[in-house]
């Protein structure tokens, strides 16, 4: 449904009801999947990245280090609700995208930039204002202390198998 | 509100309670609206085409070729911001004063512009609630006059009715403000 967004397959009058609600859904069925408890197994990069994943973010940012700072830059970027993504592009490549409100990558027909997500931050108020309140850049660094390496590792291994990550 | 100084609240940050909480509107304003400010002192004090003109000025101003790139959305998203916020404490105040009273506080003028618009007041604030439960994500609800009297509309973000050149594209009918909703999440 989320790929149907914006493209004749989804009825006109009901568009922007599967958009924001379909998009909701399948974002936040996503998120749960990739956070994991810190200090748990899974949350370790070390040992819990796949070699796949490792390269290829090495491959597109030298470093995870490196490859955070963007992310979190793109993430404090987002003006108003959105999301931050790692995603896998047509041409096999991790990309870092955003997307507005409750849209992601996989509605080609209406964002930006289309890719299969590995990875998605809420950078929604909602989000994070209960801990953080406005500062969103603590919340950056913060989160990830507790990102299911494990998850996003078979989340890439599926879209470079041109699948698509499993929700809840 | 002059550009770049944080406007004072009418009233202590406990006022408005229960209704909406001291730290929602201390954090609101001392960081949400302070944050604006500093970013349209910045922008002001670095682009001289932007000097000279007011607030409100500016923001007729957003989405024009007066500033391009990434000055053009900070005067879009830190100027709306600016101006909305303070226009925003400006008209609350704490409930049960004379202020908040529509019955005695409200002009005959407002009165009869709403009747006219509307048919009676529940019915405006009816209009007004059902806009601004449908806004989407971040946003504002208005309450706006325009040539053909009161009108209702939205804008995303820190968009406003008077951004004329960022209208047509948000689906925003062009007026004045009167009345604002802030619906971030933040309120």
């Amino acid at each position: 449904l989320n790929k149907a967004v914006g493209t004749k397959d989804i009825p006109t009058e009901v568009t922007t009801a599967v958009r924001n609600n379909g998009g909701g859904h399948w974002n936040h069925s996503f998120f749960w999947k990739v956070l994991a408890p810190a200090e748990s197994k899974e949350a370790d990069y070390q040992t819990a990245a796949s070699d796949e994943l490792k390269q290829a973010i090495e491959d597109g940012w030298g470093s995870l280090k490196d490859f955070q700072a963007k992310f979190n830059e793109a993430a404090a970027a987002v003006f108003g609700s959105g999301w931050a993504w790692l995603g896998v592009d047509d041409s096999g490549k991790l990309v870092i995208s955003t997307t507005s409100n409750q849209d992601n990558p996989l509605m080609k027909a209406v964002v930006k930039e289309a890719n299969t997500p590995v990875l998605g931050l809420d950078v929604w108020e909602h989000a994070y204002y209960l801990k953080y309140q406005n500062k969103r850049p603590d919340y950056l660094n913060s989160w990830w202390h507790v990102v299911n390496w494990e998850q996003v590792s078979h989340n890439y291994e599926q879209a470079k198998a041109g699948k698509l990550p499993s929700t809840a | 509100a002059e550009i770049g100084v944080l406007p004072p609240l009418p009233y202590d940050t406990t006022a408005l309670e229960p209704y909406i909480d001291n730290a929602t509107t201390t954090i609101h304003h001392d960081r949400h609206l302070y944050a604006f400010v500093v970013n349209m002192r910045a922008l002001v004090g670095n682009n001289s085409q932007l000097q000279g003109f007011t607030l409100a000025e500016l923001q007729r101003l957003a989405g024009t070729d007066v500033v391009s790139g990434a000055a053009a959305k900070t005067l879009q998203n830190s100027g709306g911001g600016e101006w909305n916020h303070a226009l925003f404490f400006k008209h609350l105040a704490p409930a049960g004063t004379p202020q908040s009273m529509f019955d005695t506080a409200a002009s005959q003028e407002l009165k009869g512009a709403i009747n006219t618009a509307f048919g009676d007041f529940n019915t405006m604030k009816a209009q007004l609630t059902t806009a601004a439960i449908g806004v989407f994500g971040s946003g504002w609800a208005w309450l706006i006059a325009t040539d053909e009297g009161l009108q209702i509309t939205t804008t995303p973000n820190q968009n406003n009715p008077l951004q004329t050149a960022l209208a047509t594209s948000t689906n925003t009918t062009v007026g004045i403000p009167v009345l604002g909703i802030d619906v971030w999440e933040h309120s």
